[in-house]
């Protein structure tokens, strides 16, 4: 089952287009990231997930068919929006009283001991927590209501590193128990190799990168070699980045194992945090999978 | 009854889902709402309370026809002691329907819009059409119930003056007593809502529900109320029952019946004042002796409730319009 799947799916507000032509699959049991600079559509495209937004055009599906905004979807998908508004004049106990009663099926105590494990009072108005207690209190009833799908949009962005830390450890913790898929936004690169283990880039209203993890860091080598033979390879192979100094240069390449090494270069893993970055600086350089479901092509596409 | 439902163990009522998010978020908007009717409520008792014991102790109640000779000092002691609250005090309420639409219509949808708490508030299993209508319900009901018993008490009040000015005078206590009030409360609410989920921030759609609310009701007043029933014209001043009947207008007519326009009147005056006539008796004397005659247009008090109901019905109509395009415009129009 897919968690998201989208076919042509565009939003256009007034003039210009948040999001467009964004074909994806998301596979269920997964931790997606969704990645782009600001403005690439990536809380477009989680409106549209939570039914927050009516698509402009084409389809998107939600937990392997369910329209997003339908009582079916809206049952079983849980949002933490970005700045995760809640209401700050309610206390704990009455923000969890009201998604009781807004949702009909609350685990309150779930919520409770997850909450009074953080040392978070239950008598205290929302609006004097600090930004990583609002995010904990968001994430924790975001999970009480037992959610396939959890979606959140930029939950760390506001946070600093420490309450960062600890938002994306309880937000593992509680993948690790039960079996949500989990999709999340974020400009943060560097907390992601970390969490997640599907990867969604998005540039432009468009599908950038789309893939698991593992499969990314496997087809993605950065070569280090003599700088007179940078044109040769960038010219045969699929270079995503090409950073050149006085006498080597740098690329980071998609390629697979079997494709010959040149003499003289050498080649390396990287991270997912280079791979990201490489991406985001050519936007329109693509890694999307082929028809045949592989992942062998670097698409140009004209801008 | 079957044993079986005996058994069942009694129900403890509680208000749960989306009526309890309702009150829980609106019963601060609703108790300063209540608050403020109270307050008001106490004067209208302790005036009430003074005018009604005045009526009688000076002795308007025991001497027949108000406007009789047997009650002209009475009636001139009871105006001069009582004239100014009944006079004002109407002119003032009638604003309070729209004062609803501002605090507890506008910010309804507006508030959650500006601080984005609909991202939370839409997301978490209710569907936002259902939130808006169980919202729109629930405070209409309590508003109408609230607006209803505060006309009772008002009418109460007033009581001391039906019979001397009646209740049909525009602008006065027409606007407050009978159901005229409620059905106006619940066309401010309605647009303040609508106006909200349209405008999207708090402020600005508190004052355009204020400026729409007024630019609605204010030309309903003066213009399309006379529409409800022809009112009734008759020549001279000796009209019966004219004064507890709202006076929409009046003027001059020739001894042909045609009634003077303004222009027509500037010529009779001018040509008055050629005749040596400069005070008003002495103009009214010279129009009688030229077979002009006074006619009055006006909307007996007898007919207050069928102006009441035609009134209230038309706008419950428009709020349930105006309701139906606030769901709409949620539905259809937010991001």
């Amino acid at each position: 089952m897919n968690v998201i799947e989208t076919h042509g799916l565009g939003k256009r507000y007034r003039r210009s287009w948040a999001l467009r032509d964004c074909t994806l699959a998301i596979p269920a049991g997964r931790v997606v990231a969704l990645v782009g600079p600001n403005g690439a559509g990536k809380t477009t495209l989680l409106h549209l997930a939570v039914g927050l937004t009516k698509q402009s055009e084409g389809e998107i599906a939600v937990l392997g068919g369910e329209t997003p905004g339908s009582d079916k979807a809206l049952g079983r998908v849980g949002f933490v929006a970005q700045d995760t508004p809640l209401y700050s004049y309610l206390s704990v106990a009455d923000t969890l009283r009201l998604v009781a009663n807004l949702s009909g099926s609350l685990d309150e105590a779930h919520a409770r001991e997850r909450l009074s494990a953080l040392n978070i009072p239950m008598d205290r108005k929302v609006g004097q927590l600090s930004g990583g207690q609002r995010s904990q209190v968001a994430l924790a009833v975001a999970l009480a209501r037992h959610p396939r799908l959890l979606i959140l949009d930029e939950p760390v962005a506001r946070l600093d590193p420490l309450a960062r830390h600890e938002f994306m450890g309880a937000l593992m913790a509680a993948v690790a128990e039960e079996e949500i898929s989990v999709l999340l936004s974020s400009h943060v690169v560097s907390e992601l190799e970390r969490v997640c283990d599907y990867l969604v880039v998005l540039a432009d209203g468009r599908v950038q990168v789309i893939g698991a993890v593992e499969d990314l860091l496997e087809t993605h080598k950065v070569l280090t070699g003599p700088i007179e033979q940078a044109d040769d390879i960038a010219d045969t192979m699929a270079v995503v980045s090409d950073t050149r100094a006085s006498r080597s240069a740098r690329l980071l390449l998609r390629t697979n194992d079997r494709e010959l090494l040149p003499a003289g270069w050498q080649a390396e893993c990287t991270n997912l945090e280079e791979i990201v970055l490489a991406y985001l600086r050519v936007p329109h350089v693509s890694a999307l999978p082929g028809p045949s479901g592989q992942q062998d092509h670097v698409e140009e596409r004209s801008a | 009854m079957t044993g079986a439902t005996i058994a069942t163990p009694p129900i403890k009522w509680r208000i749960r889902g989306l009526s309890w998010v309702t009150w829980r978020q609106h019963r601060s908007a609703i108790a300063g709402f209540i608050g403020l009717l109270v307050l008001l409520a106490i004067f209208l008792v302790v005036n009430g309370l003074s005018m009604h014991s005045g009526y009688d102790k000076i002795g308007l109640n025991s001497c027949g026809n108000p406007y009789g000779q047997n009650c002209a000092n009475q009636l001139e002691a009871f105006q001069n002691d009582y004239q100014k609250w009944a006079q004002m005090v109407p002119r003032v309420f009638a604003f309070l329907p729209g004062v609803i639409g501002v605090f507890i219509g506008a910010p309804l949808v507006a508030r959650e819009l500006e601080t984005g708490t609909f991202r939370f508030a839409w997301t978490q299993g209710s569907n936002r059409i259902q939130w808006v209508v169980t919202k729109l319900v629930l405070l209409s009901v309590v508003i109408c119930a609230v607006c209803l018993a505060f006309s009772a008490l008002f009418a109460w009040w007033f009581g001391p003056w039906h019979s001397l000015v009646g209740r049909m005078a525009s602008g006065q206590t027409y606007e407050t007593e009978g159901i005229v009030f409620t059905a106006r409360a619940l066309f401010g609410f309605t647009l303040g809502a609508l106006l909200g989920t349209v405008i999207g921030r708090t402020v600005p759609a508190m004052a355009a529900t204020a400026a729409a609310w007024l630019a609605v009701v204010w030309p309903s007043v003066v213009f399309l109320r006379q529409l409800i029933m022809k009112p009734i014209v008759a020549s001279g001043n000796t009209v019966q029952n004219i004064a507890t009947a709202w006076t929409v207008s009046h003027g001059v007519q020739n001894s042909s019946g045609h009634h003077l326009s303004q222009s027509e009147m500037n010529d009779l005056f001018t040509q008055a004042r050629s005749d040596g006539i400069n005070s008003p008796p002495t103009f009214d004397r010279w129009l009688a002796q030229h077979h002009y005659t006074e006619w009055t247009s006006y909307e007996p008090n007898s007919r207050f409730w069928h102006f009441q109901i035609v009134e209230s019905a038309c706008y419950v109509v428009v709020a349930l319009l105006v309701a139906g395009a606030t769901v709409w415009w949620l539905r259809r129009r937010i991001v």
